[in-house]
C-alpha cells in the first residue's frame, strides 16, 4: 500500500491559457510520483479527486470560468471539459452509501472493482451563493439552491452521505439533508420539494468561513464539524443535536483546518504561515486527570506558544522559497517591484491534511510551496515540486502499489472513460425516465485452484445465510461419535471419580475457611 | 640593392623555423604575457568564516551561516569538517524546521574517514537529540542505514567507532531502534565481530580470514562493541518500563475512565509511532520456501517484523543465541577487559532465559 498526496494550486492569473499549471499526485513515503495533470488550476477547494489509482478521476472547475475539467488517473491532459450553467467555486464528491460499503467489504476479496466507476453524487458552490448538485452516472441536475447571500467558499459531505456541509463568505455555514437536496422524482406539488430549508444554519461567525472539515464516525451520533473562519475562531459543532461544543480563539485569521483521524487533536492554517495544534485532549497538570478540552460552549483563547510545542513554524521561511522561485529568467521577466511586492505579503497556510495515521501533516501555502510534516517533532519531513501560485487543494488517499502504476495494457479507451455530460437544466421529475446504466463487476477468486470440497462449504454457507432468519450466524458442529469400547468408558468414570472427590474436598475447604472468616469478622465486630 | 634586400626578406617569411628537440619554441611575435603572481588565494566559500552581508535581519543571517555551514561538512579537509560540526552544536537553531537539512547533511559523516570528525558527531547527534526529543526517531531510517553500512565497513577504523554511534540511538531512541531495526542490526553486529550465524565450512572460513586481517586497535574497540551490544539487548529484549523523555506521560499517576485510554493520546516523543509495522513500504516478496516449525530460521530474517517484544525475544532464541553465546564463550575465555564485558553479556542473555522460562511455566 502506498500513500499518495495530490495537489493543485490557483493558477496564475497572468497566464491566460494555465500553460504552466500542473497537479500532482505524489507519495508520502518514497520518491514516487504517481500521476501528473497538466494545465490544472482551481479556485480553492475546486478540485476534487474520486481517489488514486487506475479508473479514478480528477474533477476541476476552471477559475472564473463555467467549465469542469475532468481528467482521468494516469492521463496528463483534460479527458472532458463540461459546460455548465454557472462558474463554479469548490465541489464535493460522495459515493452512494450502498454502493461504498459494496466496494469495502469486497474490495479485496470476492469482486474486481468495476473498471468503471463513478463516484454518487458532485456538488458544487457558485459565486452567486447557489449550491449545485449532479448525480454523476446520469448526469442529470438534481438540485440548484439558492444557500447562500456571497461566494461559496467550500462543500463537504459527511462520509456517509447523509449531509452536506456548506460554508461561505457571507460568514453563514448550511448543513443540509442529502435527501432534501434530491428528491426532485419524491414531490408531487412544486412548492414543498423546492422550498426545503437547510437542516442547520450556522451564524455564529462574523467574517468569511474559509474551511470547515466533518470527523467520519463509525455512529453518526458522533458527526462533528469543525468549522475555520477570518474572525480567528475554530468552532466545533455536533450536527445531530445542533450544539456549539467548543469555540477557540486564535490570534490571527485562520485559513484552512484539518483534524486528526482520531478526533484527539485540530490542526489550523493561520494566515501568517504559522500552523496551531489544538489538542482536545490533555492530562491537567494540577490533577493528572485526563481529560477533554472545551465542550458545553465553552470558549477557550488559545495562548501564544512561545516554546514551541504546538506550532509548526516552516511556512514563515521565505529563503527556501526564494531559491526555488528566483532563477534569472524569472527575475528578468518580473520587474522589481513585483517581487517586493511579494516579499512583504504574507504568506497564508492555504491548505492542510492528514496521513492515514495521524501521523504526517501535509500542509500547501500561498506561495505554492507543500511540505509534508511529522506531528510529534514538528519537522519538515518531504519537500514537494513546489506551484507557480496559491494551493487550493491538498487530498491523501492511499492505495496498493499496483492500483498506483498505470501499466499500459489496462488502459480503458476513450469512450468507455467519459463520464456523462452534466445536464445544465434541472431534471424532470418523471422518475420513470430516470435510468442508470451500471458495470457489475466480475468475481476475482480463481476459479482454478477451487475444489469440489471448498465449492460444497461454500454453497452450504451461502445455504446458511439464505435459511438463516436471526441475525446471528452460527453453524452446528457435529463432532465424530466416540466408539464406547468399555476401556474408555472406565477411563473417563475414574476421571470423574478423581474430580469429584477433588470437587467434595475443595468444597469442604471453602466452608471451613468461610467459616473461619465469619468469625474473624464476628470478632472483629 | 633594394630589391635584393626586399627578396631577402620576403624569402624570410616563408622559411620554416626549425625546432630543436628539448628547447622550448620560441614565443610568436604577438605574444602577451598574462602570468601573474599572487601571494594568497582566497576562495570564500571553503572558508568557515564568511563575511555576512549588511541589510538582512538577525534571523535570516544566522540561516545563511547555518546553510553555509552545512554545505562545507562536504570540505576536503577533515580539520575543516570538524571546525564544522563544532560550529553547528554551538549554534544549534531553536526552530525546528531547519533540523531536516542538518540532519541531510551530517548524518553521511557516519562513514568519515577522519576519527575527529566521528568523535565530534557523536557529540553532536547527542546535542541534537537533547534539544529536539524525538528528532533521531524521525530520522531514524537513514541514521541506521548509515550505521549498519559503518558497522560492515570496509575500513577497521570506522568499523571500530560504528558502535559509538550506535550507542546514541540505544540512549536517545531505544524503542524505534529495536522495533525497526532489530534483526538487521544483530546480523550486523556478527559482521562487526566477524561471527558467523551457520556452522557450514563457507562462512567459517570467510569469518577466519577476516579475523585474521583484525589488528590490535581492533581488538581493543571489541570492548566498546561488547558495551553496545549489551545494552542493545537489555533495551530490546526487556519491557522499558520507564521512557527517557520526562515529558512522556507517566501512566502510574493518570486518571481516566479507562486505565488504558492515555495510550491513545497523541505521543510527546515517539515519531513516526507506526513506522515499525510498514504498512507503506515496498518489499520483495521472500522466494524461500516457508519450513513450518513454529521456528524462525536464517531465510526469514529478512522479512520478520520484529515490532513487538515476543517476536523479538523469539527471534533471538531460535536464531541468534546459539551462535552469540558460543562465540561470547570463547571472549570469556580470553579474559581480560573483553572477557569482562562478554561476560556480563552472557548475564543479559541469562536474565531472558530465566524469564522466558517463568512465562513457560506461568502457562
Amino acid at each position: 500500500m502506498d500513500e499518495s498526496v495530490f495537489y493543485i494550486a490557483e493558477g496564475d492569473p497572468n497566464d491566460k491559457h494555465s500553460q504552466e499549471s500542473f497537479a500532482l499526485a505524489t507519495s508520502i513515503h518514497n520518491s514516487q510520483q504517481h500521476a501528473s495533470f497538466r494545465q490544472a488550476d482551481a479556485p480553492k477547494n475546486g478540485a476534487i479527486l474520486s481517489g488514486s489509482g487506475q479508473g479514478e478521476r480528477l474533477i476541476v472547475a476552471a477559475p472564473n470560468k463555467a467549465l469542469l475539467n475532468v481528467y482521468s488517473w494516469g492521463k496528463e491532459s483534460p479527458d472532458q471539459r463540461i459546460p455548465l450553467p454557472e462558474a463554479l467555486t469548490c465541489l464535493a464528491l460522495v459515493e452512494h452509501p450502498n454502493t461504498r460499503l459494496f466496494s469495502e467489504f469486497h474490495r479485496n476479496s470476492e469482486f474486481k472493482l468495476p473498471s468503471y466507476r463513478v463516484p454518487w453524487l458532485l456538488a458544487g458552490g457558485s459565486k452567486s451563493g447557489k449550491i449545485y448538485v449532479w448525480e454523476l452516472s446520469s448526469g442529470s441536475l438534481l438540485c440548484v439552491k439558492e444557500a447562500h447571500y456571497q461566494n461559496v467558499t467550500v462543500v463537504k459531505f459527511s462520509k456517509c452521505g447523509t449531509f452536506l456541509v456548506a460554508g461561505s463568505d457571507d460568514a453563514r455555514c448550511t448543513v443540509w439533508k442529502t435527501l432534501d437536496l434530491i428528491a426532485v422524482f419524491d414531490g408531487d406539488n412544486d412548492e414543498s420539494s423546492r422550498n426545503f430549508k437547510p437542516y442547520l444554519a450556522i451564524t455564529d461567525n462574523t467574517l468569511a468561513v474559509t474551511d470547515l472539515v466533518l470527523n467520519e464516525p463509525g455512529v453518526i451520533n458522533d458527526l462533528k464539524l469543525y468549522t475555520v473562519s477570518r474572525d480567528n475562531t475554530l468552532r466545533i459543532y455536533d450536527i445531530i443535536t445542533k450544539q456549539l461544543l467548543t469555540t477557540f480563539i486564535l490570534s490571527e485569521a485562520i485559513e484552512s483546518v484539518v483534524a486528526d483521524p482520531a478526533g484527539r487533536a485540530v490542526y489550523v492554517g493561520l494566515s501568517n504561515g504559522l500552523i496551531r495544534t489544538i489538542p482536545l485532549y490533555n492530562i491537567n497538570p494540577n490533577t493528572s486527570v485526563l481529560e477533554s478540552i472545551g465542550g458545553n460552549q465553552k470558549i477557550i483563547t488559545v495562548e501564544s506558544d512561545p516554546n514551541l510545542k504546538f506550532t509548526f513554524l516552516h511556512h514563515q521561511q521565505r529563503i527556501s522559497a526564494d531559491a526555488n522561485k528566483t532563477s534569472i529568467l524569472h527575475k528578468n521577466l518580473n520587474n522589481k517591484k513585483n517581487d517586493t511586492e511579494n516579499a512583504n505579503k504574507p504568506i497564508h497556510v492555504t491548505k492542510l491534511a492528514i496521513s492515514l495515521d495521524g501521523t504526517n501533516l501535509i500542509s500547501g501555502d500561498s506561495l505554492g510551496r507543500v511540505y509534508v510534516s511529522d506531528i510529534v517533532t514538528r519537522q519538515v519531513v518531504k519537500t514537494f515540486t513546489p506551484c507557480n501560485s496559491p494551493i487550493s487543494q491538498i487530498q491523501v488517499s492511499s492505495a496498493p502499489f499496483e492500483a498506483l502504476n498505470v501499466s499500459s495494457n489496462s488502459k480503458v479507451d476513450k469512450k468507455h472513460r467519459l463520464i456523462p455530460q452534466l445536464k445544465r437544466v434541472l431534471t424532470g421529475r418523471d422518475a420513470t425516465e430516470h435510468q442508470l446504466n451500471l458495470e457489475i463487476p466480475s468475481e476475482s477468486r480463481d476459479e482454478s485452484d477451487e475444489n469440489f470440497a471448498v465449492w460444497l462449504s461454500r454453497k452450504t454457507q451461502e445455504d446458511l445465510e439464505f435459511k438463516n432468519l436471526s441475525g446471528v450466524n452460527s453453524s452446528v458442529k457435529k463432532v465424530a461419535n466416540i466408539t464406547s469400547d468399555s476401556e474408555s468408558k472406565k477411563e473417563l468414570e475414574d476421571k470423574l471419580a478423581k474430580l469429584s472427590s477433588a470437587y467434595t474436598q475443595l468444597r469442604s475447604k471453602h466452608e471451613e475457611l468461610l467459616k473461619e472468616h465469619s468469625k474473624v469478622l464476628n470478632n472483629k465486630a | 640593392m633594394a630589391t635584393k634586400r626586399k627578396k631577402a626578406q620576403k624569402a624570410k617569411d616563408f622559411v620554416k623555423p626549425k625546432l630543436k628537440v628539448g628547447k622550448t619554441a620560441a614565443k610568436p611575435d604577438n605574444h602577451t604575457d598574462t602570468s601573474f603572481t599572487a601571494k594568497t588565494i582566497s576562495l570564500p566559500n571553503q572558508s568557515i568564516a564568511k563575511k555576512s552581508k549588511s541589510g538582512v535581519s538577525e534571523e535570516q543571517k544566522q540561516e545563511i551561516d547555518l546553510s553555509h555551514h552545512l554545505s562545507l561538512t562536504k570540505h576536503h579537509a577533515s580539520a575543516t569538517r570538524k571546525e564544522v560540526l563544532i560550529y553547528i552544536d554551538q549554534h544549534l537553531p531553536s526552530n525546528p524546521s531547519l533540523y531536516k537539512q542538518i540532519f541531510t547533511s551530517i548524518i553521511p559523516l557516519i562513514l568519515d574517514q577522519s576519527a575527529s570528525v566521528r568523535t565530534t558527531l557523536v557529540a553532536l547527534f547527542n546535542k541534537c537529540a537533547n534539544m529536539q526529543p524525538g528528532i533521531l526517531e524521525l530520522h531514524i531510517r537513514s541514521i541506521a542505514l548509515f550505521i549498519h553500512s559503518a558497522m560492515t565497513h570496509l575500513h577497521p577504523e570506522i568499523r571500530n567507532s560504528s558502535t559509538k554511534f550506535l550507542n546514541v540511538l540505544v540512549e536517545h531512541a531505544p524503542q524505534s531502534l529495536s522495533k525497526s531495526f532489530f534483526v538487521k542490526t544483530m546480523r550486523s553486529y556478527f559482521t562487526l565481530m566477524s561471527w558467523t550465524l551457520t556452522d557450514d565450512k563457507k562462512s567459517v572460513s570467510l569469518a577466519i580470514t577476516t579475523s585474521a586481517a583484525i589488528g590490535g586497535s581492533v581488538k581493543k574497540a571489541r570492548i566498546g562493541h561488547l558495551a553496545v551490544l549489551k545494552a542493545f539487548l537489555q533495551a530490546s529484549l526487556f519491557p522499558q518500563l520507564s521512557d527517557s523523555a520526562e515529558s512522556e506521560i507517566n501512566p502510574a499517576i493518570v486518571v481516566s475512565v479507562h486505565p488504558q485510554s492515555y495510550k491513545y493520546l497523541i505521543p510527546a516523543a515517539t515519531s513516526q509511532a507506526f513506522a515499525p509495522l510498514k504498512l507503506f513500504a515496498n518489499e520483495l516478496p521472500n522466494n524461500s520456501k516457508d519450513i513450518d516449525d513454529g521456528k524462525f530460521h536464517i531465510s526469514d530474517l529478512d522479512t520478520i517484523t520484529a515490532e513487538d517484544l515476543d517476536t523479538r525475544r523469539k527471534v533471538f532464541v531460535d536464531v541468534f543465541q546459539k551462535p552469540v553465546v558460543k562465540n561470547l564463550n570463547s571472549l570469556v575465555k580470553e579474559g581480560g577487559e573483553v572477557g569482562r564485558e562478554a561476560n556480563s553479556c552472557m548475564t543479559i542473555i541469562d536474565n531472558l532465559e530465566q524469564e522466558l522460562k517463568k512465562v513457560a511455566e506461568d502457562e
